[in-house]
């Protein structure tokens, strides 16, 4: 390995492969300029850690959340998406079960109480009127002029032979 | 309040309730307010930014899939948003030089001395990946200073293994040559 293949390798020493690590390392048993940038490129990485140490922060982070949520768009909302989060509210969500929980108790408590029978109930008739004559007259109007014909006179050919 | 499940937050967010959608804000703008100031050296530009990928999710809500994070997504949305602004140096502030004010606003849990040791070196190291292009910057940012894997430095730059690499040992020599006098 030639010391500018090296050179790359050492500030990349981080990023390498174990076997590239021991290439460099045997390399730098043998060569003293590749050693002595390799101890400076070790305490620019302890700089960096202790620079990593210090985070930047905003001034006034309160501040910053209070112009970023005032400079977003307002949305339109449509009218299901303000019914899905209403029920997003807790209480209303605690409202309803206690409601439907009430409602199963109370339906329980008055089928014990008054049990009731279903009973069919079967309407007997003699006869069944057809009316038949208004049913021909809105056929008539609905319907194209030869086929209301067709059909009237099928109706009247019907009915004058009695069945 | 306690923050609620991901997933349901942003089903409720989806549906269009600012409430939930608020704590998903107030979750994620820490990460994506550190890179987008390491990128941009800038407080006002780096709030914008935020301001601008959680605007864009907004809109974006229901085309969201549950197989992508949201974290990915989120980081996407402000590494292309960061492009772009370098990109077309659209920038409507001035590009500020990295000042002692910038070394307030940090994080860190460490004593006193350290602390101020820690500020030095993260603003010579800051001034360092200044130097450096957009890409090489948003790479090194990622994988060094946000400590990324590389398959995810990859993912969000669409950029190859060997394409990452490179532009981390470009990045790296770079910053190695402008700090490396001070230790």
């Amino acid at each position: 390995m030639s010391c500018n293949e090296c050179e790359e390798r050492i500030f990349t020493y981080k990023e390498l492969s174990d076997d590239e690590q021991s290439q460099v390392n045997a390399h730098l048993q043998e060569c003293s300029a590749c050693s002595k940038l390799m101890e400076q490129v070790k305490k620019l990485n302890h700089a960096i850690l202790k620079a990593q140490a210090s985070t930047p922060v905003p001034k006034n982070a309160f501040a910053l959340t209070q112009r970023i949520m005032e400079s977003l768009p307002r949305t339109e909302r449509t009218f299901s998406q303000v019914i899905v989060e209403s029920f997003n509210n807790t209480w209303l969500q605690y409202s309803l079960r206690v409601a439907s929980m009430v409602l199963v108790v109370f339906f329980v408590f008055e089928t014990v109480q008054n049990p009731r029978q279903l009973t069919k109930v079967l309407v007997h008739q003699s006869k069944i009127e057809l009316n038949s004559s208004a049913f021909v007259r809105i056929y008539q109007q609905n319907c194209t002029a030869p086929k209301t014909i067709t059909y009237f006179a099928r109706y009247q050919k019907i009915k004058q032979s009695g069945i | 309040m306690p923050l609620q499940p991901e997933q349901e937050l942003i089903t409720r967010a989806i549906a269009g309730e600012r409430q939930a959608f608020r704590q998903l804000v107030e979750g994620y703008q820490g990460f994506l307010y550190a890179v987008a100031y390491r990128y941009l050296s800038n407080e006002a530009e780096a709030e914008d930014a935020v301001q601008e990928t959680f605007i864009k999710l907004w809109k974006n809500l229901p085309k969201y899939r549950a197989e992508i994070k949201l974290t990915t997504w989120l980081y996407r949305i402000l590494v292309n948003h960061c492009l772009d602004l370098k990109k077309t140096h659209a920038s409507r502030y001035r590009q500020v030089q990295v000042s002692t004010e910038m070394a307030v606003n940090f994080s860190t849990g460490s004593t006193p001395h350290t602390e101020m040791e820690g500020r030095e070196l993260e603003t010579e190291l800051q001034r360092a990946i200044d130097q450096l292009s957009g890409k090489q910057k948003m790479i090194f940012v990622l994988r060094d200073m946000e400590d990324m894997e590389v398959y995810e430095v990859c993912e969000l730059m669409k950029l190859s293994e060997d394409q990452v690499k490179s532009n981390l040992y470009h990045a790296r020599k770079k910053v190695q040559e402008r700090i490396g006098k001070n230790y």
